[in-house]
């Protein structure tokens, strides 16, 4: 039990919130000097008369945040091969540069890309919200990917290019498997940053892309506390069982395999 | 990459150069291998070996040069190369990684298990063939990488460095279980290492690179017993230089010789003084000092001690590497 004062310290940062969030959305009215907290419904049988618009904004949510990964690993996929083989001249600054929009506040650039968006029809869609989020997300599924290709190294490529497979069989039958523990770390945040943008989905989406964030802000700002408790509860735990999920089913690939 | 063949050889190196930026790799290498032979490269590491396999292998380009294959069609007998450190799919079966290359060239399933099950019983892997690489041990590896490219019928296969992960006391065996293979499937085989005993064991031809050039390609017995220069000779084992004084002595030319053909046995009056010995487990190697000359001697048994006094026999079984040749023994 070395580790029981770190493990009591960080309990305490990220299970004491999550404990103050249970007990606002069951007791929301739970005042000093009331001893114990009165149960009070109101926010799940809110939810339960009108679940219509909570899961048009959760699957919407869902919907960009993946496509957002899928699109992000489509962007960075060869230039993270490129990265992590390849050298030439320029190369730091190159990566420098494709790591700023991870750097820059969003702000800086949305303003800008949300004019060429209305010009070229993307304002207000879901494809525009999904490119605006790969736009500042994709640096860390990049470098998570040149990461793992790095470690990977080239041998599995010449190796299986020199058995006589293609291109595209080596990425699928060799490259890939290998990749997935690096395509899930960089997969995870990009989720997350998606997940978790509110700012670039209102200024994108113009309130046509439903998003759980935009239907969360006004709640946490009303009166029914309760409510807000509750989404926020679910907004946290859309994440958390995304990673189970995902790390469970890697542990149990990479466990027949003894690749870990 | 085809032309005409010469006869029975199956591929030619000629002229083969190649640099890194500025450093020469190697320069102006040039072989034959014959049809059906297996030729080692030996050399120190930095030499230039697994360059060349390479560049054989057309996985990369020389800088001059050219390498000619003469046998006719080369996507369906390739040139397959093993790697160093086997390369192994992880995410794959062993019958998965022998089946790679064959599922790649699009046969069927039952073609591929008819052509996998014979191969997976010849290199003794059948109860390993649903492991994962990660089970294997070494030995079991390097099977499965040269299951994986015999497989594949090639016509040249290419062996990079084939001991260097395995056990001491696995090397030899592997090296004689590739010669074997290499006879039963007939596939001509070039195989490079630093690894001079195995590679003396079981090659057709050896060739030597040292400092950037193909010092001497032939058969082992005559690149260790005529070797073409003292960098050669010293590459590939000990030499021992009788200097004129003992040549004197022994009634001999100034000549090279090396440790076999020297015995020594034990004479309180003898001239030679052991100065040091080692213990090299099947054999010891002793140091005699004799006319202040070191003199580097094997014997079978440990008889002797640093400081006993020996006579040393010199065998006209071993003609001298450098220096003329002698009709009968000498002692002194």
């Amino acid at each position: 039990m070395r580790h029981a004062p770190t493990m009591l310290v960080l309990a305490f940062l990220f299970l004491l919130p999550v404990l103050v969030l249970i007990l606002q959305a069951g007791a929301p009215g739970w005042r000093y000097p009331e001893l114990w907290p009165e149960l009070g419904l109101d926010g799940v049988r809110f939810l339960a008369t009108r679940p219509g618009p909570f899961l048009t904004a959760l699957t919407g949510s869902l919907g960009y945040s993946l496509a957002t990964v899928v699109l992000t690993l489509s962007m960075t996929i060869l230039p993270a091969k490129a990265l992590a083989y390849s050298s030439f001249r320029g190369k730091t600054l190159l990566e420098g540069l494709l790591l700023l929009p991870a750097l820059v506040p969003a702000m800086t650039f949305s303003m800008g890309l949300h004019f060429i968006f209305i010009k070229i029809g993307l304002a207000d869609t879901a494809p525009g919200v999904i490119l605006v989020l790969s736009m500042i997300s994709y640096p860390y599924m990049l470098r998570a990917l040149t990461t793992g290709y790095t470690l990977m190294g080239r041998e599995y490529e010449i190796c299986a290019r020199n058995l006589g497979a293609s291109k595209w069989r080596v990425f699928l039958e060799v490259e890939l498997p290998q990749l997935l523990p690096a395509m899930a770390a960089g997969g995870s945040v990009v989720f997350l940053v998606a997940f978790s943008e509110y700012f670039l989905v209102f200024l994108i989406g113009g309130g046509s892309v439903a998003s759980f964030t935009g239907y969360l802000f006004p709640l946490i700002t009303s009166s029914n506390r309760g409510l807000g408790a509750l989404v926020t509860l679910v907004f946290l735990a859309v994440p958390i069982a995304l990673f189970i999920v995902l790390e469970l089913g890697l542990y149990r690939y990479h466990r027949k395999r003894r690749m870990r | 990459m085809n032309a005409e063949s010469p006869g029975h050889d199956l591929l030619r190196v000629k002229g083969l150069g190649k640099r890194f930026g500025t450093t020469t790799v190697f320069h102006d290498v040039s072989f034959d291998v014959a049809r059906g032979s297996l030729v080692s490269l030996v050399g120190p590491s930095g030499a230039g070996k697994t360059t060349l396999l390479h560049i054989i292998a057309g996985l990369q380009k020389a800088d001059s040069g050219t390498v000619s294959r003469f046998d006719g069609d080369g996507d369906r007998h390739p040139a397959i190369l093993v790697f160093q450190d086997y390369v192994l799919f992880p995410n794959m079966t062993v019958f998965q990684n022998i089946a790679f290359g064959l599922k790649a060239r699009g046969l069927s399933k039952a073609a591929i298990r008819d052509k996998v099950a014979p191969l997976l019983n010849y290199f003794h892997l059948e109860d390993r063939a649903e492991a994962y690489p990660a089970q294997l041990s070494g030995g079991q590896k390097q099977r499965v990488a040269i299951a994986r490219a015999m497989i594949l019928e090639p016509s040249l296969l290419l062996l990079d460095e084939p001991f260097a992960n395995l056990d001491r006391n696995l090397k030899m065996e592997t090296a004689l279980f590739i010669r074997s293979t290499q006879r039963t499937f007939g596939i001509t085989t070039i195989c490079v290492t630093h690894d001079l005993q195995e590679a003396l064991a079981m090659s057709d031809h050896i060739g030597v690179m040292l400092g950037g050039k193909l010092r001497q390609f032939a058969p082992p017995l005559e690149v260790y017993r005529s070797p073409v220069d003292m960098e050669t000779a010293r590459f590939l084992g000990p030499v021992n230089t009788i200097t004129a004084p003992l040549a004197r002595l022994l009634g001999l030319e100034i000549c090279r010789l090396r440790p076999e053909a020297l015995r020594m046995e034990p004479d309180p009056e003898g001239p030679g003084i052991i100065i040091a010995s080692h213990f090299a487990g099947h054999y010891m190697s002793y140091t005699v000092r004799i006319l202040d000359q070191d003199l580097a001697v094997y014997a079978l048994e440990p008889w002797a001690q640093p400081g006993d006094r020996v006579r040393i026999h010199i065998s006209n079984q071993y003609p001298p590497i450098f220096g003329g040749s002698f009709t009968e023994d000498s002692c002194v």
